[in-house]
């Protein structure tokens, strides 16, 4: 079990800055319950930096509802102050459990 | 379960760091019997949201003799797949404290043909869920 590639291996985060307002947090990896103190940890700092956050899920190969959980606090922590979270290359597994939950209206998807 | 088709058991502790364990395994099971694409989409979401639920509420305050865990069994019958999803603890009850948005039962009567939620004797919770296959 320990060659398991599947083991041990949490969502990976990269952050960088694209526009002088916008923070863009790429993601690659599973988002669940499991990753979710990863994924809140990686926005609270992105938060920290910028009041927009933009998540580029092109590689997110998994979310659930723990995960879009973590993102919907973020998405009101900065609403509070002004700001907002954006979903950018959204992926048809996320855009599903997004339509599903309506959570797209909380958060802002970017075609 | 019911029989007669390809069978998939699995036990783990009822950990947040197995959740992705489980849903690996069971898509490496769903590759084996061609249910691929949305169809397994769906599957791998319901069941992920079925564990996480008895991750964060099934165990809480647990005190038993029997080490938390998950019990997960796939059956796939012509074109109905049936997964269940149970624990040895104290099901669902309603916690002021959750941790989640409660939207992981809505989520996963959205994905799957049938959901049951029922009590296990003498203590513990089953969640089987079918799919139909091939239906979209």
């Amino acid at each position: 079990m320990d060659d398991d590639p599947t083991r041990g291996t949490g969502p990976q985060f990269q952050q960088r800055r694209v526009e002088e307002s916008v923070l863009l947090l790429s993601v690659e990896g599973e988002l669940d319950i499991g990753s979710a103190d990863a994924l809140r940890a990686a926005l609270d700092t992105a938060e920290r930096e910028s009041d927009i956050v933009r998540l580029d899920t092109r590689d997110v190969q998994f979310l659930d509802s723990s995960a879009l959980g973590v993102l919907l606090a973020s998405a009101q922590r900065l609403a509070a102050r002004g700001g907002r979270l954006e979903l950018t290359n959204v992926s048809p597994a996320v855009r599903r459990i997004l339509d599903m939950t309506l959570i797209a209206r909380t958060v802002h998807v970017i075609p | 379960m019911n029989g007669g088709g390809v069978d998939l058991e699995l036990t783990v502790a009822a950990t947040a760091e197995n959740i992705p364990l489980l849903r690996h395994a069971v898509s490496g099971f769903l590759d084996g019997i061609e249910v691929t694409g949305d169809d397994a989409s769906d599957v791998l979401l319901a069941v992920t949201e079925a564990c996480t639920n008895v991750v964060q509420h099934a165990y809480r305050d647990h005190q038993g003799e029997s080490e938390p865990r998950i019990e997960l069994i796939a059956d796939r019958s012509e074109e109905v797949l049936s997964i269940a999803v149970r624990d040895l603890g104290h099901g669902f009850a309603p916690r002021v404290d959750s941790p989640g948005l409660g939207l992981g039962l809505p989520v996963i009567a959205a994905l799957t043909r049938t959901v049951e939620i029922r009590p296990l004797s003498p203590s513990g919770t089953e969640v089987l869920m079918t799919f139909a296959l091939g239906q979209d």
